[in-house]
């Protein structure tokens, strides 16, 4: 049981860190898919991942401010 | 023939790194406990890994429509990119500590030494190593699923997956030791790059975007990730632990 436990745990840590951070990440593609959905541009395409970009940016930032001060 | 290359590459990185952890585990219950039960738990592993693969990515690739796998393995991906990425940005900066794999091993030495085998067949380390590869290998599982699936090139992922563990195996075999000098953070920020812009590219097929020249498109992709990690480690030196760069881990 406690090794179903660990592999289920490995699974979605596979994909999140932190939960907040996870939910910007969804938030960003949700409006990326409208988006998509109506022009078809690649522009789209870049432009989601210059937003995902900034996002981690300020992720990892805010990160590193929480483990200083700790 | 491009995007063939890019499916076995980052298959065969990603699934190096994570082979690597796998084989620390596996290198220090068999030095401490003998190999018989750990090469036996290693073996049930991979063949647990194997089907696991094989009846998901049957299963899901002849059923789910393209553009929909496109869409959930992109952003799966992308999430899974993003998340090396995150790390790699805040070890490179100081701020976190480099994974070091003789830690690790020592860990395991010292946790399995006091315990030693009295039955024919050592249940412990079967059990350890089956774990421990088990659990590291589901990273390699999914990086050649939704490598492979993504990209319709399962056999050139699973390729690039087995590859990277066979020299990964190789190179234990030869040294006999774990193997702390592969530059692990270095590698995890280049699959962590990859992943990222690959995932993005499928993500954004699946929304329905057409990419200009084909996957050409993801050196943009990969730029514009690189540009953005650069900017995050040169931001975060600030907040680096004084520690980690005095032990010049940083």
């Amino acid at each position: 049981m406690s090794f179903l436990r660990a592999a289920v745990t490995q699974v979605v840590k596979l994909f999140v860190t932190d939960w907040t951070q996870t939910a910007g990440i969804a938030v960003i593609l949700l409006a990326g898919f409208l988006l998509a959905r109506q022009l078809h541009s690649a522009a789209v395409g870049f432009a989601i991942a210059a937003v995902l970009a900034l996002h981690l940016v300020y992720t990892t930032a805010s990160e590193a401010r929480r483990r200083n001060r700790g | 023939m491009g995007g063939q290359l890019f499916s076995f590459g980052a298959a065969f990185l990603g699934s190096a790194v994570e082979s690597v952890e796998a084989l620390t585990i596996v290198l220090a219950v068999g030095l401490t406990r003998g190999w018989r039960a750990p090469l036996y738990g290693t073996v049930a592993a991979l063949v647990l890994l194997a089907a696991l693969v094989l009846a998901f990515g049957q299963l899901i690739t002849a059923t789910v429509p393209e553009t929909t796998l496109k869409l959930v393995v992109g952003t799966l991906i992308l999430l899974f990119g993003l998340r090396w990425l995150h790390k790699a940005v805040l070890r490179s900066a100081g701020v976190l500590a480099m994974h070091d794999e003789d830690d690790e091993f020592e860990d395991t030495v010292e946790e399995l030494s006091g315990d030693r085998p009295r039955a024919r067949f050592d249940w412990i380390a079967f059990v350890i190593a089956l774990k421990g590869v088990f659990l590291e290998g589901l990273e390699v599982a999914f990086i050649v699923f939704a490598v492979g699936a993504s990209s319709k090139s399962m056999v050139v992922a699973t390729l690039g997956g087995v590859t990277a563990m066979v020299v990964v195996a190789a190179a234990g075999l030869v040294v006999r030791h774990p193997l702390a000098r592969v530059p692990e953070n270095t590698l995890k920020y280049a699959v962590g790059l990859i992943l990222s812009s690959l995932g993005t590219f499928w993500a954004a097929e699946g929304m329905g975007v057409s990419w200009p020249l084909d996957f050409v498109s993801i050196f943009g992709l990969a730029l514009i990730y690189f540009g953005a990690s650069q900017a995050a480690v040169a931001l975060n030196r600030r907040y680096a632990d004084p520690r980690l760069l005095a032990q010049g881990l940083a």
